[in-house]
């Protein structure tokens, strides 16, 4: 793939409706796209090169690496999702007007990165806004069980 | 070489063939699970037998445990889809020469072969 | 569309039991180090199902109580299916008494079982498409069982007549507990193993 081609490939991330991350083996940020910063209002300039865990004081780091672990170990995609916790990362809603909840939920795809070597030394994560079902969800659940 | 492949699967043995260096010889008998292996094994008819676990009727572990018991002449290499730790030193325990990882290669079984000597004599 | 009528030759079945069993040998091998435990490696087992069974045996998983499941779509190189991981309350609590998995104090049953699945199905997946050369990619799982009845999976608007099934069920040792992990493929999926099975005996 040539340079030239690189650059609508990027386009296309910025504007993607999902958060896409990558960051390095100490979690350090490499790629932060447009729906990052727009739902974290971190610009990408702020995020790139900072840490995860100084972006988002709360993630819990034990837990974090764990869910690393499993997709390192057996070089697969690992999935978190909202029913189990409804977040991994405090993002801001789509809908801060008629939204029903203050936070994104999130279904969260731990994706492992490849290098030449065979060995895995980047991680990327795919943050998907799940609000939408889990508001429906909730909401009949709350009616069943009033 | 006498050599013995058991494992319950047709496309396992034949796997085993495939990879097997051509220096072993052509003296090749395949069973599908430990009790026809022991009935060959009994017989003096392996040299070298290459062992699955995980099979039907009898399992490679109590397999394993006949040939100890009843000192049987064979040397036994196990062929296993059970990657556990615990596996390994099990099957050692119980006498086996080494263990090798399914799917099994050619490079691997020349490399267990030539680590017990028993391609070099062959291959000159 | 109205499926041809499948027939599962020895040859095939045979192929797919040990496709199967190298991916799952993998599979229990991280179970095992995450557990801190021994697991036993049963046989899969293979067969042909039409959906009427399928309902049936869900059916009958869904009757017991308290299960859980986690269901998962996988697709790639022209295959595709769903896989299915069954637990009962009483095999998670059995699990989250050997402890060895993460962390304690954020732990939870559905935690539990996702990771359980993210392992089991991801390595399990991993295995087979490595052997046959593919690359599989994995839909979000969906979690049935807690806030979703089970039931739910037995009414879908598809129009699948036949399927692979492969069902393994793993068990810890000395423990009750039983995992069951169910792979489904779908009728079309399995002509193109079965060629890329062959590349693997030449």
């Amino acid at each position: 793939m040539s340079l030239a081609d690189i650059h609508p490939i990027l386009d296309v991330i910025h504007n993607l409706d999902v958060g896409i991350i990558i960051m390095d083996s100490e979690r350090r940020i490499e790629l932060w796209n447009g729906f990052m910063a727009n739902h974290s209002r971190i610009e990408a300039e702020q995020a790139l090169g900072v840490s995860i865990y100084q972006l988002f004081p709360e993630l819990d780091p034990k837990w974090f690496e764990q869910k690393v672990k499993q997709c390192t170990i057996i070089q697969n995609q690992a999935f978190v999702t909202w029913e189990q916790r409804s977040y991994v990362l405090r993002l801001h809603n789509d809908r801060p007007i008629t939204g029903q909840s203050d936070f994104m939920y999130q279904n969260v795809t731990f994706l492992p990165l490849i290098n030449h070597k065979g060995e895995v030394d980047r991680i990327g994560l795919i943050i998907y806004d799940a609000t939408a079902l889990a508001s429906a969800r909730l909401s009949l659940a709350n009616q069943a069980h009033p | 070489m006498k050599i013995l492949i058991c494992d319950d699967s047709s496309f396992a043995r034949k796997q085993v063939l495939r990879a097997l260096p051509p220096q072993l010889g052509q003296e090749i008998q395949q069973a599908q699970h430990g009790e026809e292996a022991l009935t060959i094994i009994r017989r003096n008819e392996a040299d070298l037998t290459f062992l699955d676990l995980t099979m039907p009727v009898m399992d490679g572990y109590t397999t394993l445990e006949h040939i100890q018991s009843e000192n049987l002449n064979t040397l036994v290499i196990v062929i296993s889809a059970d990657i556990q730790p615990e596996a390994q030193q099990r099957v050692q325990k119980l006498g086996a020469m080494d263990f090798i990882k399914k799917p099994v290669t050619q490079d691997k079984i020349i490399e267990v072969l030539s680590k017990f000597g028993l391609l070099t004599q062959e291959e000159t | 569309m109205a499926d041809q009528e499948l027939i599962l030759d020895e040859d095939s079945r045979d192929l797919y039991q040990e496709l199967l069993n190298v991916a799952m040998g993998r599979a229990a091998d991280m179970l095992a180090r995450l557990l801190n435990t021994f697991i036993e490696l049963p046989i899969p087992k293979v067969n042909l199902i039409a959906r009427s069974e399928l309902d049936m045996a869900l059916a009958s998983a869904a009757g017991k109580k308290n299960v859980s499941a986690v269901c998962q779509g996988f697709m790639g190189d022209a295959i595709s299916g769903e896989a299915l991981l069954l637990l009962t309350d009483a095999d998670i609590n059995d699990l989250i008494t050997l402890g060895g998995i993460g962390d304690q104090d954020s732990r939870n049953e559905l935690e539990l079982l996702m990771d359980t699945a993210n392992i089991l199905i991801g390595a399990c997946l991993k295995g087979f498409s490595e052997q046959l050369d593919i690359h599989l990619t994995q839909s979000q799982p969906e979690v049935l069982g807690h806030h979703q009845p089970i039931e739910r999976l037995l009414n879908p608007q598809t129009s699948w007549t036949q399927a692979l099934a492969i069902e393994i069920r793993y068990r810890l040792e000395n423990r009750a507990a039983n995992i069951e992990l169910l792979l489904l493929f779908t009728s079309g999926s399995l002509e193109i193993i079965n060629n890329k099975a062959q590349y693997l005996l030449e």
